[in-house]
């Protein structure tokens, strides 16, 4: 048990060394520069021998990796939790106010960690087997937002235009988001802070984001009123 | 001098190479994969020896390269092109805007955002830009430049359709929504392929005849629903 429990540690430790390593490499590069041995030496340990112990060669460390950082570049996972949370008390918040707060937090929390999740998009493009492990991370993804919309739709009394699929609806939402984390870096000034629209109560101006304002528009597309035939 | 214009041709074979081999017609590696012996050897060198003259790491080549690929990239302006000859060039035979719509979007967002190649190019430099104010400065200035492009002719075409942005909306803000759209889509679409394989069909065509729309098609649709409603007051006619 004690010898398990150390082969966990061991593995923990060297998988943040992989994520340090991949990091301080230049993280474009994507993950085949990274090899256990340079890891286990980042990690302090003396010789790979510790890291060969867990996996059985390079592409096994390469694509537990993949698996970890994916775990770990999730972090909006937090944010689900609030959203749940919010939509679980009484009354219930009015779906554009949810909609304009929510954007707002997975928005930031999306720019710290999604440069990460673009290095392992990129490594996907060009190893067939990393491709394969980041696929399967990702198809777990889409299935835990997928849910969560279908639940935010119930709440709301909300159901998909047809032909959209949930699928389709978190899709676009996520690529909404992953669209202006790119911009925001890439080019600040052209997505304002807040874009001040009149949503309060009695027209009063709140702030927006153009992501968010973006989630609004796709919710009007994609959805309607249950039973009804139009948006 | 002689020796430094042999370096120089030298460079600039090597990153022609590279370039070619990351994003040419059909392209081989991609940037984790691009290896400066492989380079020198397809340049028609027998070793990497002259390359890293040049070049003190591997690392220092790829991102030159990356760099070269990039100022290919504000050059495809082919969408851009697309979109002028159907609404500025051709006023009198405009197609219903949703048509429009459907048509520029039907193929998807990897060809909106140029080339899947190359946005996997620009994303590696994306990456790498922090570290970099110089990269950072052209990766900047190169996007400022192909949205306010974009932003110009989206007022072109609302002039053509008779339409404004509602305020406190304006072209650029919907230039980079679309933008965003378009690159997060094409992250998505590596991602998980299968939620874009099959077309929509929508009950959008002439007497609510079914029409395919691609997914990046729908969502800019419910973009300009949100941005956009007829012109409210008769358009400004400047001053003589």
């Amino acid at each position: 048990m004690a010898s398990r429990r150390s082969l966990d540690t061991t593995r923990e430790l060297l998988l943040d060394a992989g994520r340090d390593l991949l990091i301080a490499n230049g993280i474009h590069v994507g993950m085949d520069d990274i090899n256990l041995i340079d890891v286990c030496r980042n990690a302090g340990l003396k010789t790979a021998g510790s890291g060969y112990k867990i996996w059985p060669n390079q592409d096994e460390f390469r694509a537990d990796l993949v698996t970890y950082l994916m775990e770990h570049a999730t972090a909006s996972f937090a944010t689900i939790d609030d959203i749940d949370a919010t939509i679980a008390r009484r009354p219930l918040p009015p779906l554009g106010e949810l909609i304009r707060t929510a954007a707002r937090a997975n928005e930031e929390l999306n720019t710290s960690t999604y440069p990460l999740y673009v290095v392992l998009w990129l490594s996907a493009q060009s190893d067939a087997s990393l491709g394969a492990v980041f696929r399967e991370q990702d198809e777990k993804w889409l299935a835990v937002m997928a849910e969560f919309f279908a639940h935010i739709l119930d709440v709301y009394d909300l159901e998909l235009v047809p032909p959209f699929t949930i699928d389709q609806f978190a899709t676009a939402i996520s690529g909404l988001v992953e669209g202006f984390t790119i911009r925001r870096r890439a080019t600040p000034e052209l997505v304002p802070d807040e874009v001040l629209r009149p949503t309060g109560p009695d027209g009063t101006l709140q702030s927006w984001t153009l992501y968010a304002i973006g989630v609004e528009a796709i919710f009007a597309a994609f959805t309607r009123r249950r039973g009804s035939s139009s948006t | 001098m002689s020796r430094r214009r042999t370096l120089n041709e030298t460079k600039e074979l090597l990153l022609a190479t590279g370039a070619d081999m990351l994003a040419g017609d059909t392209p081989k590696v991609t940037v984790g994969r691009l290896d400066l012996t492989e380079v020198s050897r397809h340049a028609g060198f027998t070793t990497a020896g002259s390359a890293y003259k040049i070049w003190e790491t591997q690392e220092d080549y790829r991102i030159e390269v990356l760099r070269h690929v990039l100022r290919a990239i504000p050059a495809d302006r082919s969408p851009i092109d697309a979109l002028r000859s159907i609404v500025v060039d051709d006023p009198d035979a405009l197609p219903t805007f949703t048509e429009l719509i459907r048509n520029i979007t039907i193929t998807g967002s990897s060809a909106w955002a140029a080339d899947i190649t190359l946005y996997t190019v620009y994303l590696a430099l994306w990456t790498a830009s922090p570290g970099d104010p110089e990269l950072a400065g052209e990766l900047h200035d190169a996007d400022v430049e192909i949205i306010g492009a974009y932003a110009e002719l989206y007022a072109a075409v609302m002039d053509a359709y008779d339409l404004e942005f509602i305020p406190p909306y304006d072209a650029s803000m919907f230039a980079t929504t679309v933008s965003a759209i378009s690159e997060g889509f094409t992250v998505r679409e590596g991602a998980t392929p299968h939620v874009f394989a099959a077309a929509l069909e929508r009950p959008t065509g002439e007497d609510g005849a079914v029409q395919e729309w691609s997914l990046f098609g729908c969502a800019v649709q419910a973009i300009i629903t949100a941005f956009v409603r007829p012109r409210t007051q008769p358009a400004e006619v400047p001053e003589v």
